[in-house]
């Protein structure tokens, strides 16, 4: 009956299967048709006096089903000063999708998207206009995309994922390939990403502080990769069309993801939403890998799991303050704990460890034949020494490629360790581990570290000259540290400058508890380096909440010197340092369920997974319920409906830079050019001019200059020389008499390519090693060591 | 055999305890003395007077009646103030709930624990104090306390054929149904009519049509209105209901809520993951049976979305369009899907509590009875600080 069962689901699926590939082939054959273009006649003049809201400039545009560009031709005078958008009562709720285009005096045209999902015929374009402004607005040209069909082509692969996904683990659960454990664990797991994602299923997205900051870094990296950029170093569409060097300051990696989501048709919040779930689910994954192989525990690894995803630092990061770049660094916070543990406690001489054939007491199939690697007797992987640089290479790469800031954090904390630690550092072995860590690190990422430490070095940023900014006055309250309740969003305001967050109650109780074992000498036993782990934990835990505190001296550490001054000053907020402050305290926690367990204390267990489990849902489901009721949430589908301008601190500016005039512009001749065509595409230019006078000149572009400008003749190769203009745009000397074409554009230099290639290289070269490694590993016998 | 008695008795005991515990824990602003004012209150008790004044029919609400409102008029009249009047109302409507719930569980499962973990999340699901206390709708509350009955008779001709008594209980449950709220009236004789197709009992359709005969007057009402709007004194608006519904994130949510939306709530999502887990992990099926309560919960929870193309489905006619405008919001139908899960989630934790592990079989029921308690005495707190007495 079972087998019919099963051959019944398998058919189904056969079937489900079948059908998607058919609609995939479908939509490959539209993507193929060539897009079509309709054009609306338009010629409308609104005086500067008249203001209005809501008014139907054209109607009865008939569409079908598609996602468009629309280029509304205008010309005004003032910047901001109106908008257009459409819209369509006739189609059903969320059938159109847009947030329109605010008007520019620079432009003359608009070139926003909008997702039409039914047929109309009454497809309205509605203008609002503000007093004091004249506005023009003339011919609608609509042209369709293919990205209705990419969209439903990255559902369908999707779709065809999972089905595939599902009949794989059918197939390791018929063939008991997982264990009963195991299937606990990925049951857990994905409980964990769901509950962590909730935030993110809302059909909108949760604004924080930094929320358009880090969207215009995803819409920044997409735009980039249209531009021709890869990697993306400027923003082409930032600050007006001027370009920012956020992607050299400020490393854009993961970010590539939502990007290539944008660039198949996805809105800006299926975009955002997207990356958070796919953030979420990778901490899950990272954080029960490392706690799991700390423990040797699976279901020790499931519980700190949870506990680090749902810990409200995190929560507070990712979603509260919408700060990406320190909730994706926090992912990898686990990775670079798991090695430096690795590195400092593992037996240098051992070798690959002799599988010993006892696997945790299950006669079950699965585990009489071990997965890719020797087991432990809990049924962990355990693999020698030489392995132990890999998590922390994996980890420092991860929080160099995701936050500078917490890489500091980061760095500070494995200086400390290392100190401490000093005579194992010294170690041969040890010391070849850690610099193989940093080694690879570096390598991963000497593509982003070269252009950063480039400009950092050669050019004024702004970025320089703020470390004048205390941050002590922001540190916590001690009492907030233990909170529990927290409920976030509109009338619990923040208390005098500290942020209301914690790092939870639950973690608190675990500092305690582990002290109390400490000081109460259960933990003397010497040479088991599980007990070190615990007390580091409370060590760092205990030491990293107080550094989080308005208590701690930074005021008076900032007046050290200029470089302290400046260092500390880049950490803005002390609270930072919960993110690194949750990882011990977390595995404090793991530590705790392992002593437990050695010692046999089975109501300590249960006690510590009924906290776990207590302070997972009171605590962490608690506050998301209340950001999700109390926090603003907004719904953006295209970047234009946010506009250009916003640049945060503009750290990434050169220094004495004027933002607000950087708007959308045409190019400024001086003394004696004459400018005939001139045509701007991302950063790149072409125009050709004529300098009539008998002295160089220049044209000024509405480009910010960072180094890397390339200005050239085509026909003849000929480079003409780049400067920084009035303002800090871009300047292009022309010589005198010059006549002819001119291309401009960003380049990046040559050792940044090579950089690059040394990256690209480093990363092949790994996973080449990876697949051989795992071949040879099959290739002996049933993946058993000879211990050396 | 002494022993055994005793133990017996003990587990009576335990066993009859958390039905008072579930019956209170989901009743307390009862015990406020006041009303709480907010939500509908006001429209509840412009209703009372109404009945008081022999309107069976509602003017503010014209195809509703003010039936279900007679135990506060006779309470009123006979000296007791509005709050207390309420507070016996509201304590005569929730244990009517939790027997109504217990009677109709214990004949779908037949186990006691799961009959238990059933009615408990019926009484304390999160929709259905919001039902009763923050939006104060009167007229869905009792109908939330009569659809178990008529849930349960209309069980009991699916498992034995027509009987008079299951169909007495089914016609007058729907007829009470349809008197407290018209809307749930066509919702469960939906649900009703399709499980009578599902299971092919076709002698079913006798007592629904039985109760359709005893809301006559409801029903005329209700069907002149969808065909021809009525004659223009009911003063329905026309609306859209697409896009106010459920976002995904919002069906997990547990201590608050956006506006008009609860969520599951921590119990009844302990339940459903639980039979999730034991699923997959433990591969135990849910039984044939359930799957009718398993569609029934996943096909109210797409149309309670905000996804759902309601505006599509009121382009078929007017009479559609009238009928999706009746219903106000898709919030309601996530409240039906509420009813439904309760029966996997219970079922989870019943199988949960046949398994070895001891943390299993003990933990995982005392905690997420202890969830399921705690989220609605949480709920009803939150309200009776938040909503200041009526004046």
């Amino acid at each position: 009956m079972d087998k019919r069962k099963t051959g019944c689901s398998n058919n189904w699926k056969k079937l489900a299967c079948l059908c998607i590939v058919i609609l995939m082939g479908f939509c490959a054959v539209q993507m193929l048709r060539p897009n079509r273009q309709y054009t609306y006649a338009g010629d409308m003049e609104f005086p500067a006096e008249e203001a209005f809201n809501g008014l139907v400039a054209m109607d009865g545009i008939a569409l079908p089903m598609g996602v468009y560009e629309a280029s509304l031709e205008y010309r005004t005078d003032v910047d901001l000063g109106g908008r257009c958008t459409l819209q369509d009562g006739t189609v059903f709720t969320g059938g159109l999708l847009t947030n329109g285009e605010h008007f520019y005096s620079g432009l003359d045209r608009t070139s926003f998207r909008f997702w039409l999902f039914e047929d109309t015929e009454a497809l309205q374009l509605v203008l609002e206009h503000e007093a004091g402004s004249s506005l023009w607005v003339g011919d609608l040209v609509i042209t369709e995309t293919d990205q209705l069909w990419t969209i439903f082509l990255t559902f369908l692969s999707f779709a065809l994922f999972l089905i595939l996904g599902s009949v794989l683990i059918q197939r390791k659960l018929r063939k008991g390939l997982l264990c009963r454990e195991q299937r606990d664990v990925l049951f857990g797991l994905a409980v964990i990403a769901g509950m962590a994602s909730i935030p993110f299923l809302l059909g909108t997205s949760v604004s924080g502080a930094d929320f358009t900051y880090h969207l215009q870094r995803i819409e920044g990296v997409k735009d980039g990769l249209l531009s021709g950029q890869f990697p993306v170093r400027l923003e082409p569409e930032w600050v007006h069309g001027h370009g920012y060097a956020d992607g050299v300051f400020y490393c854009n990696a993961l970010l590539l993801f939502p990007a290539i989501l944008r660039l198949l048709g996805f809105t800006v919040t299926d975009s955002y939403n997207c990356y958070g779930i796919a953030m979420n689910i990778l901490t899950v994954g990272i954080s029960y890998y490392c706690f799991s192989r700390i423990f040797k525990n699976r279901i020790t690894g499931l519980m700190c799991s949870g506990l680090y995803t749902l810990s409200i630092p995190r929560i507070y990061k990712l979603v509260i303050t919408s700060a990406v770049g320190e909730g994706s660094a926090i992912t990898f916070f686990p990775l670079i704990l798991y090695g430096l543990y690795r590195i400092f406690t593992e037996d240098p001489r051992s070798g690959a460890v002799l599988s010993d054939g006892h696997l945790g007491g299950s006669n079950s199939l699965a585990e009489s034949k071990s997965l890719v690697e020797p087991k432990s007797e809990s049924g962990i992987s355990v693999s020698g020494y030489e392995t132990t640089w890999i998590p922390l290479a994996f980890g420092l790469t991860g929080v160099l490629q995701t936050h500078v800031l917490s890489c500091e954090i980061t760095a500070f904390l494995i200086i400390v360790i290392c100190l401490l630690c000093i005579r194992k550092v010294f170690q041969k072995a040890v010391f070849w581990e850690l610099f193989k860590a940093a080694f690879v690190a570096v390598v991963f990422s000497l593509w982003y570290i070269v252009p950063f430490l480039d400009y950092y070095l050669t050019e004024d940023m702004h970025i320089k000259h703020v470390s004048a900014r205390t941050i002590q006055e922001r540190g916590l309250y001690i009492t907030q540290l233990a909170s529990h309740f927290i409920s976030y969003g509109t009338g619990t305001a923040d208390l005098g400058g500290a942020n209301s967050l914690g790092i939870g109650l639950v973690l608190v109780v675990v500092f305690f508890v582990v002290c109390i074992l400490w000081f109460g000498g259960k933990l003397r036993e010497k040479g088991e380096p599980i007990l070190l782990l615990g007390k580091a934990s409370v060590v760092f835990g205990g030491g990293l909440m107080l550094m989080s505190l308005n208590l701690f001296p930074w005021d008076w550490i900032q007046s050290w010197n200029r470089i302290v001054a400046s260092l500390v000053s880049s950490i803005q907020f002390p609270n930072r340092f919960l993110g690194w402050a949750a990882a011990f305290l977390v595995t404090a926690f793991g530590f705790c369920l392992w002593y437990c367990q050695r010692n046999g204390e089975r109501l300590g267990y249960v006690l510590m997974v009924v906290l776990c489990l207590a302070g997972i849902t009171t605590s962490s489901l608690y506050l998301m319920d209340y950001v999700i009721k109390n926090q603003q949430q907004f719904q953006l589908y295209n970047e234009e409906g946010m506009g250009f301008g916003y640049i945060s601190g503009a750290e990434y500016l050169i220094e004495g830079t004027n933002e607000e005039t950087l708007y959308y512009k045409g190019p400024i001749a001086g003394n004696g050019v004459r400018v005939e065509r001139y045509a701007k595409e991302y950063l790149n230019v072409e125009m050709t001019c004529a300098n009539l006078s008998q002295e160089e000149s220049y044209v000024e572009l509405p480009l910010l200059h960072y180094k890397g400008y390339r200005a050239y003749v085509p026909e003849t190769g000929e480079e003409l020389t780049v400067q920084k203009g009035a303002n800090n745009v871009v300047q292009v000397r022309i010589p005198a008499t010059f006549t002819g074409t001119v291309k401009v554009g960003f380049q990046s230099p040559f050792y940044w390519r090579i950089a690059e290639f040394v990256s690209g290289t480093g990363w092949i070269l790994m996973g080449i090693c990876y697949l051989w490694k795992k071949r040879k590993f099959y290739g002996s016998e049933h993946g058993k060591y000879q211990k050396v | 055999m002494e022993a055994n008695t005793e133990n017996i008795k003990k587990s009576n005991l335990i066993n009859r305890a958390m039905y008072v515990i579930i019956w209170l824990s989901a009743s307390l602003p009862a015990f406020c003395g006041y009303l709480m004012d907010g939500g509908e209150i006001r429209e509840w008790i412009a209703r009372v007077e109404e009945l008081k004044g022999g309107a069976f029919f509602s003017q503010l609400s014209p195809l509703d009646s003010n039936l279900w409102l007679l135990p506060m008029v006779l309470l009123c009249r006979a000296g007791l103030s509005l709050g207390i009047a309420y507070g016996i109302f509201v304590l005569l409507l929730q244990s009517a709930a939790t027997f109504c719930a217990k009677l109709l569980f214990s004949r779908l499962f037949g186990e006691r624990e799961q009959t238990l973990f059933a009615t408990l999340f019926y009484v304390t699901c999160p929709y259905h104090i919001y039902v009763c206390f923050d939006l104060g709708d009167w007229g869905k509350a009792v109908a939330w306390t009569l659809t178990p009955l008529a849930a349960w008779g209309m069980a009991g001709i699916v498992r034995k054929g027509f009987g008079w008594l299951d169909s007495v209980v089914v016609a007058l449950a729907m007829a009470g149904i349809g008197y407290a709220d018209c809307r749930m009236f066509l919702v469960a004789a939906g649900v009703l009519f399709l499980g009578i197709l599902w299971y092919r009992k076709f002698v079913g359709f006798f007592p629904l049509l039985l109760g359709a005969i005893l809301y006559g007057p409801g029903l005329i009402r209700l069907i002149v209105y969808l065909f021809t709007g009525g004659d223009g004194s009911y003063q329905l608006s026309l609306q859209s209901i697409a896009g106010s519904g459920y976002a995904l994130g919002q069906f997990f949510s547990s201590y608050v809520y956006a506006e008009g939306r609860p969520g599951l709530g921590l119990g009844l999502l302990g339940g459903i993951l639980l039979s999730l887990w034991l699923r997959f992990a433990r591969n135990v099926r849910l039984p044939k049976k359930a799957d009718f309560c398993v569609f029934f919960a996943v096909l109210f929870l797409l149309m309670s979305s905000w996804r759902f193309p309601w505006d599509v489905i009121s382009r078929i006619g007017v009479p559609v369009l009238r009928l999706v405008s009746l219903m106000e919001t898709p919030a309601v139908f996530f409240g039906c899907a509420c009813m439904f899960l309760s029966v996997p989630a219970a079922w989870g934790v019943g199988e949960a509590m046949k398994q070895e592990s001891k943390y299993v079989r003990v933990g995982a029921p005392l905690l997420i009875f202890a969830a399921s308690i705690a989220i609605a005495v949480f709920l009803c707190n939150s309200l009776t600080y938040i909503r200041m007495p009526l004046s």
